[in-house]
């Protein structure tokens, strides 16, 4: 997908630019990887498709990457990421040129698994939003990955260049959305029993933390060790405390992109909870992170005259 | 002939009947799970049963002036069973065996459950597209004379060293046993060579090799592979509470910045690159070099689950190039 827009993109920008953080094919069928395209013979290697799910924005925060101007290739998830490291003074507009790539979304491997049972490339044809399955048509919208069936924003809300055309705000798909909806629905016990079992799997291997770009602390919380603040035991409460610490430092930035989630190696639905928070920050401030430049980010910003009398 | 015959029924009603006692790793179960009993103990990796994700090693308080330490010992019952497929098998034993199970200094939590365990290795009938495992000295049916071998052949279990193990009563058919070696050995036949044999030494030499920080570009530093590695054996002792609490073994990745923090606050693996030339010089180079074994099995869990797809069969294969230029 894009390929041709990508590479005389590419050919364009490289010069201007000193890399272009991209994707390749990976080693495996149904795998992209992060790719830093520096050299005139790279850029036949830049693409994209409906599994180019890591959200490079990360690669940004890379010491040998601040000190360059580069070019980023961003889906509409990620494109919020980089406006967020933006407003926090991570990056610098003047180092960024972004590749703006409308974004169908990204098809969960395990879902196509459970559906055609073990996977060949030459049955499947991809378009942009359907695939054939030897010679059957099927949508790519029932086989996204979940953090893709909730998405409202599928085209980069600012870039400096398209990749094909804005996308139609997609329909919210029953399901969807309602996978926050689905434990919402559980009384307390139950969603506790849910979590309770969901954070006993987890083995603290920070694929999450890790994969997401937000989380850029030189050192984290749970590195520390004066004070130290939870065990090196991945107990079930030690695990809950880390994913919760997780979320409340995302409170207010988070755009949404599920790129923990799909990193988790144990299939943990570890983005429930920042997606929650994220939930009361659209009701109590009315504020979606990285959506512009312009807007303040509520839990960011001191003002003298605050109605709120506990924070003056 | 080694090898004699039991029937399907015959291995499924003794794990019915020993359920209680056989663990199997989820990945024998996803491939077996048509054969086998499906309510048996799973684990996720091999590792974990004898390498506990984290374990109590001493408990201690402060009485008065003194320290009151004890020792923590589990009692709970511990399966006597393993099902696991071949590389599982040979990471155990011959990689965390051999590191935690020395003669002088053991590891007396891995070895008190490590000892009672007899390894039951079912073979692979189908090779995934993540596996690599005939490049590292390991194969589809390897198998190791302290364990049982199974290997679904036509009906039947094709079974070496499981008669007085397992108390099973097998049949013999000679030429149905002959089939099946001939089967192993041409299988071995079509899978790519392994690598080179004198790769540990050569790849020792290329410890400053530039392409290592091309290599490391993509990789998160997360500690994903490591964790669910059935080799990797590395990890930390902590201490958890004040005037009283518990001193942890807890497992640990080289991907982790902490890692190798010095308490002068120097790290001498300060980047990925570091980190991630350690992970592979350690699986293809150091471990080999002291143990005759790689570090690694080739089951291939480290490239099914990397968030970014950064593959280490690739890599080694890369430096293959590398050395040999």
């Amino acid at each position: 997908m894009y390929e041709r827009a990508l590479t005389e993109l590419a050919s364009k920008i490289l010069g201007e630019v000193e890399g272009i953080i991209g994707y390749a094919p990976g080693s495996l069928p149904f795998h992209m990887r992060p790719f830093l395209c520096q050299r005139e013979e790279d850029i036949a290697c830049l693409s994209f498709n409906h599994f180019a799910r890591p959200n490079l924005a990360r690669y940004l925060l890379t010491l040998e990457m601040r000190k360059k101007r580069v070019a980023i290739v961003v889906k509409g998830c990620d494109a919020r990421t980089v406006i967020v490291l933006l407003k926090e003074g991570q990056v610098k507009r003047e180092n960024l040129y972004l590749i703006g790539a409308p974004c169908h979304g990204m098809v969960s491997v395990s879902k196509l698994e459970e559906r055609f049972g073990v996977l060949s490339p030459p049955d499947f044809v991809w378009e942009a939003d359907t695939f054939t399955w030897r010679g059957e048509r099927f949508a790519i919208r029932d086989f996204l990955e979940d953090s893709c069936e909730r998405c409202a924003y599928p085209n980069p809300p600012w870039y400096d260049a398209l990749l094909g055309e804005e996308l139609p705000k997609p329909p919210v798909l029953p399901g969807g959305r309602d996978y926050l909806g689905r434990i919402k629905a559980l009384p307390l016990e139950k969603r506790w029993e849910f979590f309770a079992q969901e954070m006993e799997k987890c083995i603290r291997c920070y694929a999450c933390r890790n994969s997401c770009p937000l989380c850029y602390c030189t050192e984290c919380f749970v590195d520390q060790t004066r004070p130290s603040w939870l065990s090196q035991a991945a107990t079930r409460n030690e695990n809950l405390f880390f994913h919760l610490g997780r979320s409340l430092h995302m409170a207010g930035r988070c755009t949404e992109c599920g790129a923990c989630e799909r990193a988790c190696p144990l299939g943990i639905p570890i983005g429930l909870l920042p997606l929650y928070v994220e939930e009361l920050i659209r009701e109590h401030f009315a504020f979606e992170a990285g959506m512009n430049l312009d807007t303040p980010a509520p839990l960011l910003t001191y003002r003298e005259n605050d109605p709120n009398e506990f924070i003056r | 002939m080694k090898g004699k015959f039991v029937t399907h029924e015959q291995v499924f009603t003794w794990m019915e009947r020993e359920r209680g006692l056989v663990v199997i790793t989820e990945r024998a179960q996803k491939k077996y799970h048509h054969l086998l009993p499906s309510h048996l103990i799973t684990v996720k990796t091999a590792k974990e049963l004898f390498f506990s994700p984290w374990e109590a090693v001493y408990r201690y308080t402060l009485q008065g002036k003194t320290w009151v330490i004890e020792e923590k010992v589990e009692h709970s019952s511990f399966p006597s069973f393993l099902v696991l497929l071949p590389c599982e098998a040979k990471a155990i034993l011959e990689v965390t065996d051999v590191n935690f199970m020395t003669e002088d200094t053991p590891d007396l939590g891995y070895a008190r459950r490590r000892r009672g365990v007899t390894l039951i290795i079912v073979g692979c009938e189908r090779i995934e597209q993540t596996c690599f495992c005939s490049l590292v000295g390991c194969s589809p049916f390897w198998r190791h004379r302290e364990s049982v071998f199974l290997f679904p052949w036509k009906g039947h279990f094709y079974l070496e060293d499981g008669e007085e193990k397992l108390s099973l009563s097998p049949f013999e058919d000679p030429q149905k046993a002959q089939a099946v070696e001939t089967f192993f050995a041409e299988t071995i036949c079509t899978l790519p060579l392994p690598l080179p044999a004198n790769f540990p030494e050569k790849l020792y030499a290329h410890f400053d090799d530039p392409l290592w920080q091309k290599m490391a570009w993509h990789c998160v530093n997360c500690g994903a592979c490591t964790y669910l590695c059935p080799t990797c054996y590395c990890f930390d002792l902590s201490v958890d509470g004040k005037l009283r609490g518990l001193t942890l073994h807890t497992w640990d990745s080289c991907m982790f910045p902490k890692f190798t923090l010095h308490a002068s606050s120097h790290n001498p693996r300060p980047t990925g690159k570091e980190r991630v030339r350690q992970r592979v010089m350690h699986k293809f180079s150091y471990f080999p070099l002291r143990n005759k074994y790689y570090g690694c099995v080739g089951c291939g869990v480290c490239r099914e689950i990397c968030p970014v797809n950064w593959d280490i069969k690739e890599v080694v294969e890369g430096m293959v190039r590398q050395v040999e230029r």
